[in-house]
């Protein structure tokens, strides 16, 4: 689908300049530069979609020259320029040419942005004055025509689907949070958009509870976005934990406050804000132990879930990640996995049915609980009991046996 | 709006491979060949950081790898020009046809062998930004490099999380992406600092280049102590080489702020080493970026902040400093002595330029970002 914007008379098309010149120019009419825009990819496309090819093209050039042999010599990207109309701002700072290419297209200049143009932008395109004006053309202005690039539809509709840990309580050194959107969202605001309040102070903000880095954690999809309490808040021993204490502190009640004004990726802000209470329990210095899980086993034949409780709460990220089952075969088993209530629980759903025999759930040591101790090791190690000089990625194996569907039964 | 810095310490590395190498032709050489015409499939450009001449390496967060391209800009300086260019961030932004709020300047690199300034930009705030490489020449002119064809080479990250996460059972959606939060060209290897977005853990990698075996890259953590008795496995957040009575080290700094230090001879693959703290600094004091110099025959790191100015930390008897294991109460400092540099504030980006300058980005009050050359402190 192509759709044409031209000059003043189209709704998108301001015409600024109308240096248009006259009687040099028969036969494709006046010189002027429309917008051709390529598909419905640009409007509501975040950070623009593929396959949009959006161009500007000088039409009514000069016929004459443009069949001489002078016009193979021209180098059309250096005649047909775009640029983004500067805000504003008189004595703004000279700005670049819009990146792109240019070239003689049947008797049209046609030029193509790298990137697709912004919604809510104005552009210049700016066709230099020379020969292909025609008669004359070479001394005469310039053409110039302003568009005017509608605005995206900025309708709220992304909101906070999940916080995690669920648990409404949290130990003192809780060492992170994921928040979940609804859809994909826009970077460089996370840490203005999360505040954490005193409840008991009367709504008091706790300053700095988190580690704020410039990357912004966030998940491929912009969808998930993982907030760190500030680890030097959390050590113990260490200068910022000694000066201004833990970011949460046992026995206290918090709420987590996202603020409505965050943006998703197409720049509308979220449908609502926020909001979750937290009360803090003591903190948790101890490793999680697969031996104190209880495992139910399914009856062979079925494909009923295996379940897993855990007596505390775990990483909702790293569960869906770092748990395996291992078949009689030895194999690991390809399924679907689930997090119950509160992070305490997992569940697995083979693909195929459940076979007799000794299976083994796999739990990678760096799996965490909710302070960041790891079956391997706590958050923080006491290093005179000795510590390791290699990394060995490491696997616990816990055995469990799929009773037989008769036996089951 | 927090921003942060990662820079790549080019000057630095061409320093320490003109220190450590036999001058020979071997970057140069091995790199030409290692490198093949193409278009790379980078989908974010993050940290920077300059290698053999010529060789821009450029982190690529959302792929898992680091790209090797050659830039073609072998130099030579052009010297003692002041570059400033106002507005750098409309700038870029009016380049790819965009506005300032749709763009992010990641890092900031100087090429060592022509002073000329290399910024990695998305194009974008959504997960679908666009990477960009935008050179900047002396007269403040800015080039987009071409990326569709373009010499270049490709390492992924060992142990990278697989792109669809679909692979053994239950790992349905897996959201885990490894953030690389700094670069550096060191003795012939790339060393990269990643921090996760799942688990809390300090990793960094040490990828041979050229790039033809990157099975070989290593993974090792550090750590550092506190209170002599608590050791913590805290992401490394930015890190420098620098020589210690002649032995290349690594100046790493924490997100949990202890800065310390250790030879890079130690970085064998699957190492567990222990840091030596040489100061903490501080609540607050987010290190971002590190450079280090001489001045006046001393040497000195200066340490970008996330909030309070610049950290210009004395390193002249680092060897003799012994390891902080238990802070010091009532402001009393132990470790490194160091001054902020008040003035140096707002920066968001910084590399060294030569022996007496750095460029840096900077946050002017209003909010746009400046391309500057200021004399190091």
């Amino acid at each position: 689908m192509k759709r044409e914007v031209a000059g003043s008379v189209r709704a998108a098309g301001i015409l600024l300049a109308s240096a248009l010149l006259g009687a040099g120019c028969a036969g494709g009419g006046a010189p002027r530069i429309v917008l051709v825009r390529g598909g419905a990819g640009v409007v509501g496309g975040a950070d623009g979609a593929a396959g949009a090819k959006d161009a500007f093209e000088a039409r009514g050039l000069d016929p004459g020259f443009l069949e001489s042999p002078a016009a193979r010599d021209v180098d059309w990207s250096g005649v047909l320029h775009v640029f983004v109309d500067p805000p504003a701002a008189p004595g703004g700072p000279g700005l670049p040419p819009v990146l792109g290419s240019a070239r003689l297209e049947g008797r049209a200049v046609r030029f193509e942005p790298r990137y697709p143009l912004e919604p809510g932008l104005r552009y210049r395109a700016v066709l230099r004055a020379g020969p292909w004006l025609g008669k004359g053309g070479a001394d005469g202005p310039a053409v110039e025509v302003a568009f005017a690039i509608p605005p995206r539809n900025l309708e709220p509709k992304t909101v906070v689907e999940r916080v995690y840990p669920s648990a409404g309580t949290l130990p003192e050194n809780q060492l992170k949070l994921y928040i979940h959107f609804s859809g994909p969202m826009r970077r460089g605001q996370a840490y203005s958009m999360v505040r954490l309040i005193d409840i008991e102070a009367s709504g008091r903000e706790v300053e700095a509870p988190f580690l704020e880095l410039g990357e912004e954690l966030w998940d491929p999809s912009g969808t998930r976005f993982t907030l760190f309490f500030d680890p030097g808040r959390l050590k113990r021993g260490l200068k910022p934990r000694e000066e201004v204490g833990p970011p949460l502190e046992a026995g206290k009640r918090y709420a987590l406050v996202i603020d409505g004004a965050w943006l998703d990726a197409d720049g509308a802000s979220l449908k609502e804000p926020f909001r979750k209470e937290l009360t803090v329990a003591a903190p948790d210095y101890d490793v999680p132990d697969p031996r104190g899980w209880r495992i139910a086993a399914p009856p062979a034949g079925t494909r009923e879930p295996l379940a897993v409780a855990f007596p505390e709460p775990l990483d909702h990220a790293l569960l869906h990640r770092l748990l395996r089952v291992r078949g009689p075969s030895g194999a690991a088993l390809e399924g679907g996995v689930a997090v119950g209530a509160e992070e305490r629980e997992w569940r697995f759903v083979p693909d195929e049915p459940w076979e007799a025999g000794r299976h083994e759930l796999l739990v990678e040591t760096t799996l965490e609980d909710l302070a960041g101790n790891s079956v391997e090791r706590p958050f923080e190690v006491d290093e005179t009991r000795g510590i390791e000089s290699r990394i060995e990625p490491k696997v616990v194996a816990v055995p469990f046996e799929v009773p037989r569907e008769a036996a089951g039964r | 709006m927090p921003r942060v810095i990662s820079s790549s310490l080019a000057s630095l590395v061409l320093l320490a491979i003109l220190a450590l190498l036999p001058p020979p032709l071997r970057g140069d050489d091995a790199s030409a060949a290692a490198l093949k015409e193409g278009a790379p499939d980078l989908k974010s450009a993050g940290p920077l950081a300059f290698g053999p001449p010529g060789i821009l390496f450029v982190a690529d967060t959302l792929g898992a790898a680091v790209f090797a391209f050659d830039t073609g800009d072998r130099g030579p300086a052009s010297g003692t020009k002041e570059l400033k260019v106002e507005a750098v961030d409309e700038k870029v932004a009016a380049l790819l046809g965009t506005s300032a709020r749709e763009i992010a300047i990641n890092d900031l690199a100087v090429n060592p062998a022509s002073g000329k300034a290399y910024l990695s930009v998305s194009r974008g705030q959504g997960p679908n930004a666009a990477p960009v490489i935008v050179a900047v020449s002396d007269a403040g002119e800015l080039k987009a490099l071409a990326l569709d064809k373009v010499k270049f080479a490709k390492a992924a990250l060992p142990d990278a999380p697989a792109a669809d996460g679909a692979k053994a059972g239950g790992r349905r959606g897996n959201q885990r992406l490894e953030s690389i939060t700094d670069l550096a060209f060191v003795e012939g290897q790339l060393l990269v600092a990643g921090l996760s977005n799942e688990e809390f853990a300090s990793t960094l990698r040490a990828i041979p280049y050229p790039f033809k075996d990157v099975a070989k890259g290593t993974s090792v953590e550090i750590y550092h102590g506190a209170h002599g008795k608590l050791e913590t496995h805290s992401p490394v957040r930015t890190f420098v080489p620098f020589n210690v009575g002649g032995e290349p080290h690594l100046f790493a700094a924490y997100t949990c702020t202890p800065l310390v230090t250790f030879p890079i001879s130690r970085l064998t693959p699957g190492a567990h080493l222990k840091g030596k703290t040489v100061a903490e600094l501080g609540n607050r004091n987010r290190p971002l970026d590190m450079i280090v110099y001489k001045k006046d025959g001393k040497d000195y790191l200066l340490i970008a902040n996330s909030s309070r100015g610049v950290m210009k930390v004395s390193t002249d008897n680092v060897e003799k400093t012994e390891s902080i294991t238990e802070h010091v109460k009532d402001g009393a400092t132990k470790g490194l002595p160091y001054d902020t540099i008040q003035e140096w504030k707002g920066i968001d980006q910084l590399d060294r330029l030569d022996e007496k300058r750095a460029l840096v980005v900077r946050r002017s009050d209003g909010g746009s970002l400046h391309l500057e050359t200021l004399a190091l402190p």
